[in-house]
This record gives C-alpha cells, sequence and structure tokens, in this order.
C-alpha cells in the first residue's frame, strides 16, 4: 500500500526510528472523476486502446448506453500506441466535449 | 536497534505492504542518513516522480528503500542512475509498470564500477550469490512498487511476472568479451561507467554444443522467432547475452558483433502466414503496422523479423566460462536506456 501512514502507524516507525519508504502524498493525488446524477443526455466519450475487440466492447457499451439512457452524442476515439497514455489532443478532445468517458483496454 | 527491535521493524515492513514477500533490512533515520551521505546530495533531491502513481522519488526515499533492500551505501549511485534512466520515455515506464506481459526491468552495469562493487557477471550470474546483484536490483524493484506504487493485482496487471520481479541486475563480462565492452560500443569510454535498463522477460537459455557458428547462430535465430515471442507482433528492442565460450567460437572465425546481428536480423524471421495464425496479430491488422515497411502484410509469404532494425538487437556477453550457453532476453516493444553514473 502507498496511502499516508495513520497516525498509529506514524508513531510505530517513530518509536522503532525508522523512515517509511513511500511518498505519504501520492494517495492524495487520485480521486475518482465527479459522479454525475444522470446519463440521460449526456455526451459521452468512449476512448479504446486499438487491441483487438477493445472496439467491440466498446461499442456494445455505447450501444447499451444509448438504448437506456438516450445519450445526447458519443465521441468515439482511439489512442495511437495502447502501452501508453492517450496523448493531450485526445484527453483535450475528450474533455471539453463528454461529460463522461468509458474506456475499454482489451487485451 | 536491539534483536526485538529489529524483529518489530522487519514485520512493520509486512503489516504495512511495502516489502517484496521477503524481510527487508529496517531503515533506520541513521542508515538512511548515511546512504544519503554517501550520493553528496540533499535528501530532497527530486530524481523521478515514478508511474503510474506519481510517487516522488527523492534521494531520501530511494536510500530507505535501499537499505531496505540490503544495498551499500556505495551502491546508491547505480541505483539512482537506474532510476533516472529508467524514466526515461522510450523506456515507457508506465506501461511496463501495469502491462499484462511479463516483463520486469533488467538493469546491466558496465565499466570499472562494475569491478569495484563486485557485481556478478560470470557463473550465475541470474541467479543468486552476489549481494550487489541481490540488492542493487531489489533496490531498483521496491523503489518501483512502494514509490511507483505498481502493486501486483491492483495497478500491476502482469498476468505472471517473472522471479526478476525480486532483483534482475548483472554485470557485462568484459574480461571474457572478445569485443569492446556494451557501452563502448554505444558511444561511452571504456573508463565509463554505465547502467542500461530494458524491459526484459526472463532470460532464455540457448544450448549449442559444437563449434560452428552459422549454425550455432541459426539456433539462435530460431529461438528468437517463436510465435508466442511478443516481439514478433510489437518489435521493439531485444537482447542476445553470448556466453564466453560462444563469443570466444564466433571471434575466433572472424565474427563481429554487426555480423552476428546481420545474421540474427536475417534470420530470425516468420512467415506473415504463420504470424496471423497465432498470436496478437490474429484478426487485428493494425499490429501490422509495427512491422518493418519492407514486409508486405498482404502477402502471406513475407518473412517478418523479431525487430525493425537490425541494430535493435543487442549484444553483450555475460556468464561463466565453460558452459555451451548463451540467452536471448526478449523485450516487450519499448526501448533500453543506458547511462553513465
Amino acid at each position: 500500500m502507498v496511502n499516508k501512514p495513520g497516525p498509529e502507524l506514524q508513531e510505530r516507525l517513530r518509536q522503532l526510528d525508522l523512515l517509511a519508504p513511500i511518498d505519504p502524498d501520492v494517495s492524495g493525488k487520485w480521486r475518482p472523476a465527479p459522479r454525475i446524477p444522470s446519463l440521460s443526455g449526456k455526451v459521452g466519450g468512449f476512448l479504446g486502446n486499438r487491441k483487438a475487440n477493445a472496439d467491440l466492447l466498446l461499442q456494445s457499451i455505447q450501444e447499451l448506453l444509448e438504448k437506456h439512457y438516450e445519450l445526447g452524442d458519443a465521441v468515439v476515439l482511439d489512442k495511437f500506441i495502447y502501452s501508453r497514455p492517450a496523448a493531450a489532443e485526445i484527453v483535450d478532445r475528450l474533455s471539453e466535449r463528454c461529460d463522461f468517458v468509458v474506456t475499454a483496454i482489451a487485451d | 536497534m536491539n534483536t526485538l527491535a529489529t524483529t518489530d521493524a522487519i514485520e512493520l515492513m509486512y503489516e504495512t505492504g511495502w516489502t517484496d514477500g521477503l524481510p527487508t533490512v529496517p531503515p533506520t533515520r541513521e542508515k538512511v542518513e548515511q546512504f544519503i551521505g554517501y550520493t553528496g546530495r540533499s535528501p530532497d533531491d527530486l530524481i523521478a516522480e515514478l508511474p503510474p502513481m506519481g510517487g516522488q522519488a527523492t534521494v531520501e526515499r530511494i536510500a530507505v528503500n535501499a537499505v531496505m533492500a540490503g544495498c551499500l551505501p556505495e551502491h546508491m549511485p547505480v541505483v539512482i542512475a537506474a532510476i533516472e534512466a529508467l524514466i526515461d520515455d522510450r523506456f515507457n515506464l508506465r506501461g511496463v509498470q501495469c502491462s499484462t506481459g511479463i516483463h520486469s526491468p533488467l538493469l546491466i552495469v558496465n565499466g570499472p564500477l562494475a569491478r569495484t562493487l563486485n557485481i556478478n557477471s560470470s557463473y550465475n550470474c541470474f541467479g543468486q550469490g552476489w549481494r550487489a546483484n541481490a540488492t542493487i536490483g531489489r533496490a531498483v524493484k521496491l523503489i518501483l512498487v512502494n514509490l511507483g506504487g505498481a502493486l501486483p493485482g491492483v495497478t500491476n496487471k502482469a498476468t505472471f511476472g517473472h522471479p526478476g520481479g525480486y532483483t534482475y541486475c548483472i554485470a557485462e563480462n568484459e574480461e571474457a568479451s572478445p569485443w569492446d565492452p556494451f557501452h563502448v560500443d554505444l558511444g561511452f569510454a571504456p573508463e565509463d561507467s554505465t547502467v542500461t535498463v530494458f524491459p526484459a522477460e526472463a532470460p532464455h537459455n540457448i544450448m549449442y554444443h559444437a563449434v560452428r557458428p552459422r549454425d550455432f547462430l541459426t539456433v539462435l535465430a530460431d529461438s528468437m522467432c517463436t510465435l508466442g515471442n511478443v516481439q514478433m507482433y510489437v518489435m521493439g528492442d531485444t537482447f542476445v547475452i553470448l556466453g564466453p565460450e560462444h563469443a570466444r567460437m564466433l571471434a575466433e572465425a572472424g565474427w563481429r558483433k554487426r555480423d552476428i546481428r546481420q545474421f540474427l536480423f536475417e534470420h530470425a524471421r516468420k512467415p506473415v502466414s504463420l504470424l496471423r495464425r497465432g498470436g496478437p496479430a490474429q484478426g487485428d491488422s493494425r499490429r501490422e503496422l509495427l512491422w518493418p515497411r519492407f514486409v508486405d502484410p498482404s502477402d502471406e509469404g513475407q518473412m517478418v523479423p523479431v525487430v525493425r532494425r537490425a541494430e535493435d538487437i543487442h549484444i553483450l556477453v555475460a556468464g561463466g566460462p565453460g558452459g555451451p550457453h548463451s540467452v536471448y532476453v526478449p523485450g516487450w516493444g519499448s526501448r533500453m536506456v543506458i547511462r553513465k553514473i
């Protein structure tokens, strides 16, 4: 675990005069995106990783969401290299246009 | 620290999940300060921000992990240089840390420091028995988990992983090599010390008992281009580590590294038809974009090499003399990085 040590653990480390091998601030860098109350009328992003069947999985999810929630629109994009993060321009396009994003990492 | 406190400290590292599963040396403040002092750097100097979680690897935090791994203070420069090399974009550390693949960073040390630190380059160099190999490699792996946050099963999705996940560090056997050392091939001076990092599978042994260089290289090439080898579909760099006997046989017959590289590039190949039958290329023509341009994917008889260019095959010498063995170390599509220590 890389979470910040709690008070009890910090005290035990202090008693033993030990230093922690982690960055205690790292877990605070990450948090889930804010939840949206409803998908109805929202613009969904669908980001694939270019691996076989990722597109099929995303397409199925998109169809299900459109059927059940009447999405406003959909933006479908692929990363260029599956093992690397999406390029900044892809992230920008998704964040500018979409209310939520679904990503598939087929392997 | 008394025995009871030491035991408590070891158990505490298990409770927190800060160990790789083996007992660790308690990272006491005094010990960590000794390690930092050896580097001559400030404890807060930032060496890297490590993916996937983005933990900041400062000199102090690297020292904590190095103490835990069982390192000596003089190992610190190698550990720090390795971390600096790992965050080079060509290595794609984020991908290596999170992939379902089996790869783990391999460290190869060249130059006089390898001898000073007694990093094993000879018998059993990939195995147990040498403190420097065991602890330098282990320190890097602890850092990648404790600071990078590559937690097995959580953010590190390796289906299997391999034993190199504990430690994976050797030196080149420069004394047994009939050619220039690896780092000299890449433009460094012989008196430079370097560390190379490479996202590597476990080494695959290539046995060849006879004395015909061309036959040996044919055996080696055949072992490099198996249909299950991910490199056939993702290219990138790949490593061939010749045992001293094989290296000497080749050199005595006049083979230079570039000749070996060219032979392997031309012979470690599989036809498009077979690559389509199995592996990731099946049903995904976009993989073919990674193959060299001279391969026509629509021609099933065309031969696909294991790498895009001959120079992507990296050759060095290691292992103990007297055995008819070499190893092939496949990569996973990204690049090796070499850095001066």
